[in-house]
């Protein structure tokens, strides 16, 4: 069961993906989510905004912003396929054009905290894994606003289903028997959406006089060469003031607004390899813990920092007398290990770190858990 | 109120078929009546154009690709009001550069969507250390990207004088 949430805005995403900004929440995004970028590069898409809030006045909203979720029990899905599903998404909103005229970032939002009060039942839930696909509405090449596939219930349906069916997902429309016989088989629903997306180019008129962005439009300009006249000493001592301001300006503008580290899905992909790496480097010390640290401690410990509903949890034995922390919702089982890098979606070193702080009595040295870098992984 | 207005500024805009030939009026409604912050548009302008300076003021209120900046009769009460020939144009610079920071951003994507695909399905047939070298590089480009982005030095000097 996918589901998809569209709204559409002027401005203030960028903040909520880095800062958590929203109301009623007074906590940063780093308490409580652990963000991994998915697709395309935020600081890329924030100039673009920047460009159509502008360029672009007249336009109400700058940009749409698109969450993909799942229910719980397929928290635990892959990286690549919620990446498959993010593109899928993209693919049929914005089916009229190729993916080089899209702005677009995504980036999945894990739960570090793991639950969240609702404020109108007072009830305690279980916060899920789920996606944030932005797309800017300039069409990067022509300069026009981009046409998203209008909205029409029984299409939305059907891509459901289709996308249900293609990650082998149970579809919430089945779950009502009465719906079942009047609703689309997942053949029917790529049927229906193929269909959908036809009418759509059929009825979108094409954009006449349009063309890819061309250089030399820009290139040779005659208002950029009035600087030839003035005395050329004078014109480079300004250059080389202005362009030392400017860059002071720029560093400033990335220190204030997100330091030397950019999104992006290759930050993703640096991030997998250390985990894979260190995982084997640290194999020993990994068994060590799984062994040696109590799972009671590590239960109390991930409520009291990330809100754990232990309820749900309990220590039961696996093979051969190992003890395992058993998700009575899922039946998944989680080593010590297990708890802190699958379910908390900690880093290996971040993992081995807190775990090592539950067990001061196992005697580790300090500089054994050493930083990717030092093992000559991090540029 | 203002709603009305925009609406009526938007259809202000007649073609007409005449017996002398195929002529053009532009109706244009410039206001200046104002109520607190708000100013009211309650006078109407009118002017006879040929079809030729009609195209001519249209080609002047779009860009290079076709794409319509503003309206025709706000340019003209633009050009009026400010009492010289108004130029309206997008940064086209400023465009070419966005669109080729965004196409870098989504070919590196697929590159990474590669190796990672790559990743899952030779398993443990591949050297880590390999690909953080690609990733090095994936990176190196992705700043360069970014360097791409900064203030152009026709920026710079304003913000710097200023």
């Amino acid at each position: 069961m996918t589901v998809i949430r569209i709204s559409q805005n002027k401005s203030g995403v960028e903040d909520y993906l880095e800062n958590g900004k929203k109301t009623g929440r007074t906590q940063h995004r780093g308490q409580f989510d652990v963000r991994v970028p998915l697709l395309g590069n935020l600081q890329a898409f924030k100039e673009t905004n920047s460009y159509v809030q502008k360029h672009k006045k007249k336009w109400k909203d700058c940009y749409w912003h698109i969450t993909i979720s799942l229910p719980w029990e397929y928290h635990k899905v892959p990286q690549g396929i919620l990446r498959e599903m993010t593109h899928e998404v993209l693919e049929f909103y914005f089916h009229l054009y190729k993916k080089e005229q899209i702005s677009a970032y995504a980036e999945i939002h894990y739960p570090k905290q793991q639950t969240s009060v609702d404020s109108k039942t007072g009830e305690r839930k279980q916060r899920l894994p789920h996606v944030h696909l932005i797309v800017n509405k300039l069409n990067l090449w022509t300069g026009n606003q981009l046409r998203i596939l209008p909205y029409k219930k029984e299409v939305a349906r059907a891509f459901q289903i289709f996308l249900d069916d293609n990650h082998g997902f149970k579809t919430h429309h089945y779950q009502n028997k009465q719906d079942k016989l009047v609703l689309p088989s997942p053949d029917e629903s790529d049927m229906i959406v193929e269909q959908y997306k036809h009418w759509h180019r059929q009825n979108t008129p094409i954009e006449m006089r349009k063309q890819k962005y061309a250089p030399k439009n820009f290139l040779v300009r005659p208002e950029w060469l009035l600087d030839s006249k003035q005395d050329e000493k004078r014109k480079n001592t300004r250059w080389a003031v202005s362009t030392d301001q400017a860059l002071q300006n720029w560093n400033m503008h990335n220190q204030e607004t997100n330091d030397d580290f950019s999104f992006s899905s290759v930050n993703a992909l640096r991030q997998r390899l250390i985990d894979m790496q260190m995982l084997i480097e640290y194999k020993l010390l990994i068994e060590y813990f799984n062994k040696e640290v109590n799972l009671a401690t590590v239960l109390a410990e991930a409520e009291n920092q990330f809100g754990l509903n232990r309820d749900v949890f309990e220590i039961s034995k696996f093979k051969k007398g190992v003890t395992v922390l058993l998700d009575k919702r899922t039946n998944h089982t989680y080593s010590a290990m297990g708890m802190a890098y699958e379910y908390l979606h900690m880093s290996v070193i971040q993992s081995l770190k807190w775990l090592k702080r539950m067990a001061p009595e196992l005697e580790i040295e300090d500089d054994l858990i050493i930083e990717g870098e030092e093992l000559g992984l991090q540029m | 109120m203002l709603e009305n207005l925009e609406v009526k500024n938007k259809c202000g805009i007649v073609t007409e078929e005449g017996s002398t030939g195929c002529l053009t009026r532009a109706t244009i409604h410039v206001n200046a009546k104002e109520t607190g912050n708000n100013i009211r548009k309650t006078r109407v302008v009118s002017f006879r154009v040929t079809n030729e300076q009609y195209e001519g003021i249209q080609t002047m209120c779009t860009d290079g690709f076709g794409e319509k900046l503003v309206t025709i009769a706000e340019y003209a009460r633009h050009s009026t009001l400010a009492q010289r020939v108004t130029k309206i144009s997008e940064n086209p610079l400023d465009r070419y550069r966005v669109a080729v920071a965004g196409e870098m951003a989504t070919g590196i994507t697929s590159i990474v969507q590669m190796m990672d695909e790559l990743i899952d399905i030779t398993s443990e047939k591949f050297s880590i250390v390999d690909l953080m070298e690609v990733v090095k590089h994936l990176e190196a480009i992705q700043n360069k990207t970014e360097l791409l982005l900064r203030p152009i030095s026709a920026e710079l000097s304003k913000e710097a004088i200023q």
